[in-house]
């Protein structure tokens, strides 16, 4: 009886962390992150950086209580990190954080989140795509609390939906500020038709210089704050954009024309 | 001798006791800049707590995830916990589970005031309705878990609540379920196993295939009912041949306090059986009066 109990104990603790350890030698011991499973558990896990992933884990700062105590908190996410860091900490698989923003690249894990500015400078967008979206990306993935909105592609919204990730509701919300990397617009009334949207007749994100004088605006209203609108197909958002002019404001004034038409 | 041998289930229970409460102080104190135990992984409780795979099973089958807090090392533990079930059935409860520990500490008082009887205040037909409780709690927490999608079940759990009693992680629910727990323990033997326990559902289930099970040898048994009286569970086990009881987590007092007959009537093994000639025992059914915690020393 007493061999017996000793078996069972010394079974027990060697079960037990033995299989921790082996776990952790295979890679699939997380303590922290997401909560893709299935998925994370086929993916290769390897950074492609030099770093230990502890150095990087060191900086972060976890959630203290909550539903998420003990998490890393994603707003300690840094321009220097990877894909492969992120998919390493907040257990989001590098090729979907890819996805969501429009990278391709044969080894997503590599792809330093930083890059984007260099990537994305050339569109010019107004709401701008990088460390902040992904931040805001991975609290979105992983249901952690919300602290600034951020910019993010129509790519990163439609994973979070297809991955249950958000309701019905808030992706509706999210498009309707999303950046669309094929056109370089952001996507205003994404789930709006375009009979609704020509009905609302009101000046927006996607209204050009010849569609607001179709709507009734005067051609001195527009030449109050742009100097040239030869260019009938310019966006109004994308010219106050490059004339440092409030986008928010003009649309207000705008509106009223078309209001008081 | 009987004491002694106990010691080897008894240490590894204050082991995990002090480990796991090493753990949760080691968080919450962490969050001042202050790392205690620097030896001790820097981790939450539901990282590494076996019920998590179960509670979100739904999701983990369906999607392919955990439910938020969940880890893949909560998923590993669950494995190994279950894999440990299916080789001596459920001795997580007996040997390791820090709520089964403290709920036999406050259970050592009440045999101290009640003596003999301890543990006999729930008449049988009411035990034998009460502990399938723990199998609509078990269902509830896991179809809740996946409605609402989050660890739904810490709102009462006594198990967190006993570790993060001194901060605000402790609900309300839960510090009036350990509340009760212990006080129930001080007159019935594990009440929270036996009767709340959705994770000791699940273990008692794959329990039954466990290739260890508590047996007893027919032919050498006197039917004295020392074991049924000694079970903490409330087993009948001298009107069965294989204990395969879900509630049996295989504390092995039954094998134990069975050795004080000398045909040794009560084993735990993975054999079949024998059939055992006693001409020492008496062949006719006895009554023997169970040992006090104690008194055998």
């Amino acid at each position: 009886m007493k061999f017996l109990r000793f078996v069972i104990v010394l079974s027990i603790v060697v079960i037990l962390f033995g299989g921790v350890q082996a776990s952790k030698a295979l890679g699939v011991w997380h303590t922290t992150g997401g909560v893709q499973i299935l998925q994370g558990l086929s993916i290769e896990t390897a950074t492609g950086s030099d770093r230990a992933i502890g150095e990087l884990t060191d900086a972060l700062r976890k959630y203290a209580s909550g539903d998420f105590e003990g998490e890393y908190d994603p707003e300690g996410i840094r321009g220097s990190f990877t894909f492969g860091d992120v998919e390493e900490i907040f257990n989001i698989d590098a090729t979907i954080l890819a996805s969501a923003f429009g990278i391709e690249d044969t080894n997503p894990s590599d792809f330093i989140i930083s890059d984007f500015e260099a990537l994305y400078e050339k569109y010019d967008f107004l709401i701008e795509i990088g460390t902040g979206s992904v931040k805001y990306f991975v609290a979105l993935y992983n249901n952690f609390p919300i602290g600034e909105t951020e910019g993010l592609t129509t790519y990163a919204v439609d994973i979070l939906k297809d991955h249950g990730k958000i309701s019905e509701s808030l992706y509706q919300d999210l498009m309707l500020a999303a950046i669309d990397l094929e056109s370089g617009y952001i996507v205003y009334a994404g789930a709006v038709t375009e009979e609704e949207h020509e009905a609302e007749n009101k000046v927006t994100g996607e209204t050009t210089i010849s569609q607001a004088l179709s709507m009734g605006v005067p051609e001195e209203a527009l030449k109050q704050y742009f100097n040239d609108i030869s260019d009938g197909d310019a966006l109004i958002q994308n010219m106050a954009k490059s004339e440092n002019l409030p986008f928010g404001d003009i649309t207000l004034a705008l509106n009223e024309y078309i209001e008081n038409d | 001798m009987q004491n002694k041998n106990k010691w080897y289930r008894y240490g590894l229970q204050i082991f995990f006791f002090v480990f796991i409460g090493m753990i949760a102080v080691n968080l919450v104190v962490s969050e001042t800049g202050t790392v205690l135990f620097p030896f001790l992984p820097d981790v939450s409780l539901h990282a590494i707590c076996p019920f998590g795979g179960i509670e979100s099973i739904i999701s983990l089958v369906t999607a392919g995830t955990l439910v938020p807090k969940l880890h893949l090392s909560t998923l590993v533990i669950s494995v190994l916990v279950l894999f440990i079930t299916l080789i001596f059935g459920a001795v997580f409860c007996s040997y390791v589970c820090p709520l089964g520990t403290i709920q036999e500490w406050f259970g050592k008082i009440g045999k101290k005031i009640f003596k003999r009887r301890y543990n006999t205040f729930i008449p049988r037909k009411l035990h034998n309705v009460l502990k399938y409780f723990r199998y609509i709690s078990l269902i509830l927490t896991v179809i809740i878990t996946y409605n609402a999608a989050k660890l739904i079940f810490v709102e009462v759990d006594p198990y967190y609540a006993m570790y993060h009693f001194f901060t605000d992680e402790a609900t309300i629910g839960g510090l009036i379920v350990l509340g009760v727990t212990l006080i129930g323990s001080l007159f019935v033997e594990r009440p929270w196993c036996k009767y709340a326990c959705p994770y000791g559902a699940v273990l008692g289930i794959v329990g039954k295939l466990s290739i260890f099970k508590v047996k007893r040898k027919t032919e050498s048994c006197n039917n004295c009912t020392l074991c049924d009286q000694r079970c903490p569970m409330n087993i009948e086990l001298s009107k069965k041949t294989v204990i395969s009881d879900t509630l049996c987590n295989r504390c092995l007092d039954c094998v134990a306090d069975c050795n004080v007959c000398p045909m040794d009537s009560l084993v735990f093994t993975a054999k079949k059986i024998k059939a055992v000639k006693n001409s020492d025992c008496d062949e006719s059914p006895s009554v023997v009066e169970p040992p006090v915690e104690g008194e055998n020393k």
